[in-house]
């Protein structure tokens, strides 16, 4: 199946007050420990989203609808995927892109000129059921220019 | 770790459900079939491993998490969408 993430922009509104928790069964990819995450956005931060993780504060994301910065990404779910997800609508999808800061260090402080957003594997989330899963798009690359 | 050692249209089993099956071997490429459950996930991996990295590289300590996305924001927000503010 293929669909193009641009569904999800209906969110990524400006004013959009949004706040989701999301069940990640089994953890994101090698990292399965990372199970329960609250997405986060609003005007201010849109069309960034912040992902917090529940079972370790200490760890979290900054996420973005990954054709904002790739406008002809195509997300690709595979029957598994489909049914992980609980088969979802097109419109119940969110699909979020991580963002790698230049640094891992992330400080505020510096501009972060070459950070990248992971294609490779966006997460995917069905908000009607609060489920999501990290997809791995095998023709993306991990380190998606940013720009600025 | 277990090491096994098989030949061509051998393969085995893992827990019942799933199976692998050596189809063809060509000088250091091994060709494998694996027969599974649709709800298990079967990756390349390297790529499992990028993304692994990836993960951990990303992550931002919860008190600097909303400061990097402002900078991030006023980085990416001219070529994002416009604020309908």
């Amino acid at each position: 199946m293929e669909r193009t993430a641009a569904a999800t922009a209906p969110l990524n509104g400006a004013g959009a007050d949004y706040e989701i928790t999301v069940h990640f069964a089994g953890g994101l990819v090698g990292c399965a420990d990372w199970e329960h995450f609250d997405i986060v956005t609003d005007a201010e931060l849109s069309p960034l989203y912040l992902i917090n993780c529940q079972d370790d504060p200490s760890i979290g994301f900054i996420g973005a609808d990954p054709t904002v910065f790739k406008p002809d990404f195509c997300l690709q779910l595979s029957p598994e995927d489909e049914e992980q997800l609980g088969y979802p609508e097109f419109s119940d999808l969110l699909v979020l892109a991580i963002i790698t800061p230049a640094s891992s260090l992330g400080s505020a402080a510096e501009p972060t000129t070459s950070a990248t957003i992971n294609l490779l594997g966006p997460l995917v989330i069905n908000l009607k059921r609060g489920i999501g899963r990290q997809v791995i798009q095998s023709e993306y690359t991990a380190h998606h220019s940013v720009g600025g | 770790m277990l090491v096994l050692t098989r030949r061509v249209d051998e393969g085995l089993n893992i827990g019942g459900e799933i199976s692998v099956r050596i189809l063809a071997i060509d000088g250091d490429r091994v060709k494998l079939g694996v027969v599974a459950p649709r709800t298990v996930s079967i990756l390349r991996d390297e790529l499992c491993q990028q993304v692994r990295n990836e993960n951990t590289a990303a992550a931002i300590p919860a008190g600097q998490r909303a400061a990097v996305a402002r900078s991030l924001k006023s980085l990416v927000l001219p070529a994002a969408e416009p604020d309908a503010s």
